[in-house]
């Protein structure tokens, strides 16, 4: 088992340079300059000098092994547009907070979505099942952003602060209390997403027959969802939450706008648009790497619940 | 004497898209403790469902035991049990041995904790003392190194392990009463023989009643001490097992009996089938459900339902043939003879 996970491990970090390498060129391809993207026109000596200070005039492969170098040390370079910041200290100060933001709807879309599914897939085509479907339809049609605003405007409030994010010395009660908006907001996709997948393979277990099996020991409803049909059904779940994790953490930057949250999606889209080129490649590693990461989690997963894939995957 | 099981008039129906399926229309049999009876019949004929609501395990909302039907268990009717009277009367009263072992134990799950589980539920037992009985009936199913095993997944059992673990899994509380669903079925020949054999030394020692249900003859004549003989949800036959292989009554069972290959024949010989289907249960047919695929068949056959005629104290059956005006008619001993060939 431990060998299988450092081999996983070894495939994503080559996984990662692969990305790495692949945003660097395509990055370069893209038409236009640092120095073009601003509004102003910069003078011909002044772009001369920003190229040579940051190393543009050098040939392009030269540019690569160097900033490969970089990276092997950990640091990401400064960012173009805003001088003196490096993509370190923006990383660093901007990632908890998309992280937590991510987690937080993760959590809560996993637990509000499998909750949902199994309670539909136990009470089939009845009101209940109904109302189950509606969440889902409805979380999965309406944007998430529209969502927020309809928090902000019903639940938004003194209790529920319409914008802002946990602020330092802040206790746990209070600080979920102040992420709660956001985090519903981006976890509401989440929820109809798990909640339609775990219904289906919740039904799909129950048809099985080893659930008459457990049955016919006496167990009760709750023994047989617990010890019998959760495990079970998990499975295809796991394999939708890994992209899941990645997308909330990256793609909520229309959230973290919406609620003023110092998260890192507002860089994402800022780096591109100024040819900001270590912020975009800061960014872009960062994301992959949480992404590849989150896939990584999942196969160890996979492996953990499920004993036949944990067995062929040591032969 | 009271019997352990007795089962009145028990009818089940399953809600359909087609209509309303009445898979057990009216059966009616009795179980001894530490006794076997034998239900058998072709595919589709109840003995399934039959089975599975002795356990209570008709899924609802699609299938309805009917109300007027009983399932006495030692004398109480166990139909009116509330679902945590049916937990506790499930695993503990009664155990069931299912169809098919490749697909009966959850994948997902050590073979040790799927036993334990029962045992903890009915009993009042330690965890270590629901091992050490679990490590002890795995011993009593023969399956070797119980230690190990109980911590391995069913997926690294072969087919007659998994299915030795089924039936240590009901037996796991000392049932009474064991229902084997087609035990043998999905297995290979030479495990066949030894799965019954095993069945058969358990009862011996628990003392316990089994009720086999089979469509394999061989499985019935080597176990049962009584067999039901079932056709489209009617039990049309049943007796003690020596009366019903040597002494059939019903064509229906002649012709089961006639059915089954004989290795004796030249192997150019035809194996003896029945010729038509089973009666669409959706819209019974108004008289016996045999009718139209009996040699025999008379006009009062399609008309008229037959009713049970007390060939002996044990053995009844359920045939026109056998009435009174029937054997004037057509010349009973005749046909008897026909068949006999």
């Amino acid at each position: 088992m431990l060998k299988y996970i450092l081999k996983k491990f070894g495939y994503m970090i080559v996984t990662l340079w692969i990305i790495i390498t692949a945003t660097f060129f395509l990055m370069n391809l893209i038409p236009g300059d640092p120095m073009q993207s601003g509004t102003k026109i910069l003078p011909e000596a002044v772009a001369k000098n920003l190229e040579a200070k940051w190393g543009l005039d050098k040939p392009i492969g030269e540019r690569y092994l160097h900033y490969l170098k970089n990276i092997t040390h950990g640091e990401l370079g400064e960012s173009y547009t805003t001088p003196g910041l490096t993509a370190n200290e923006v990383i660093g100060s901007r990632l908890p907070a998309s992280i937590r933001l991510g987690l937080q709807a993760v959590g809560v879309g996993l637990v509000l979505g499998l909750l949902i599914g199994i309670i539909a897939a136990f009470h089939r085509n009845s009101w209940i099942d109904f109302i189950a479907i509606f969440i889902a339809i409805f979380g999965v049609s309406i944007p998430s952003f529209v969502f927020a605003a309809l928090l902000q405007k019903s639940l938004g409030g003194t209790f529920f602060p319409i914008v802002g994010w946990v602020t330092e010395g802040m206790g746990l009660a209070d600080s979920l209390r102040v992420t709660a908006l956001p985090t519903l907001s981006a976890a509401i996709g989440g929820i109809a997403t798990y909640s339609r997948f775990m219904r289906s393979s919740v039904l799909d277990v129950l048809n099985n027959d080893y659930i008459l099996t457990a049955k016919s020991k006496g167990l009760s409803n709750g023994e047989i969802i617990w010890r019998h049909v959760l495990r079970n059904s998990i499975t295809p779940i796991i394999s939708i939450v890994a992209p899941q994790i990645a997308g909330i953490v990256t793609g909520s930057f229309v959230i973290e706008r919406i609620f003023s949250i110092p998260g890192l999606g507002r860089y994402y889209v800022d780096s591109v648009n100024g040819r900001d080129y270590p912020m975009i490649m800061a960014t872009t590693i960062i994301f992959s790497a949480i992404f590849i990461f989150s896939i990584g989690i999942m196969d160890i997963l996979y492996a953990l619940v499920d004993p036949r894939i944990r067995k062929s995957l040591i032969k | 004497m009271s019997h352990l099981l007795e089962v009145n008039n028990l009818k089940v129906s399953f809600h359909t898209y087609a209509g309303e399926v009445q898979a057990v229309r009216g059966v009616t049999f009795y179980v001894n403790e530490g006794e076997t009876l034998a239900i058998v019949g072709e595919s589709g004929c109840g003995k399934t469902v039959t089975s599975k609501a002795i356990m209570g395990l008709v899924a609802s909302p699609q299938g309805e035991v009917k109300k007027d039907s009983e399932i006495k268990f030692k004398g109480i009717n166990i139909l009116k049990y509330t679902n945590k009277q049916w937990q506790d009367y499930r695993g503990k009263d009664a155990g069931m041995i299912f169809q098919d072992p490749m697909t009966s134990l959850n994948p997902t799950m050590k073979i040790g904790n799927q036993i334990r589980e029962g045992i903890i539920k009915h009993q009042k037992v330690s965890k270590k003392e629901a091992q050490e009985r679990t490590i002890e009936l795995l011993k009593k199913v023969n399956i070797p190194n119980p230690i190990e095993r109980i911590q391995q997944y069913p997926h690294e059992f072969s087919g007659g392990m998994r299915q030795r673990v089924m039936i240590a899994i009901a037996l796991a509380c000392n049932p009474q009463l064991m229902i084997a669903d087609e035990p043998t079925t999905a297995l290979d020949v030479t495990i066949q023989a030894q799965i019954i054999k095993l069945l058969k030394e358990i009862q011996r020692v628990n003392h316990s009643a089994i009720i086999m249900i089979t469509h394999d003859l061989g499985v019935v004549a080597g176990m049962a001490d009584r067999v039901a003989v079932m056709y489209a949800g009617k039990i049309v036959e049943e007796g003690s097992a020596e009366e019903i292989f040597e002494n059939p009554q019903h064509p229906y069972t002649y012709a089961l009996l006639n059915a089954v290959p004989n290795l004796e024949l030249e192997n150019k010989a035809e194996l003896h089938v029945i010729p038509g289907t089973p009666p669409d249960l959706v819209a019974p047919p108004k008289g016996c459900g045999f009718a139209s695929r009996c040699e025999y068949c008379m006009e009062v056959c399609n008309r008229y339902e037959p009713q049970y005629t007390q060939i002996s104290k044990s053995h009844r059956t359920m045939c026109w043939l056998h009435d009174e005006i029937a054997k004037e008619v057509y010349g009973f001993d005749n046909v008897r003879s026909v068949i006999k060939k």
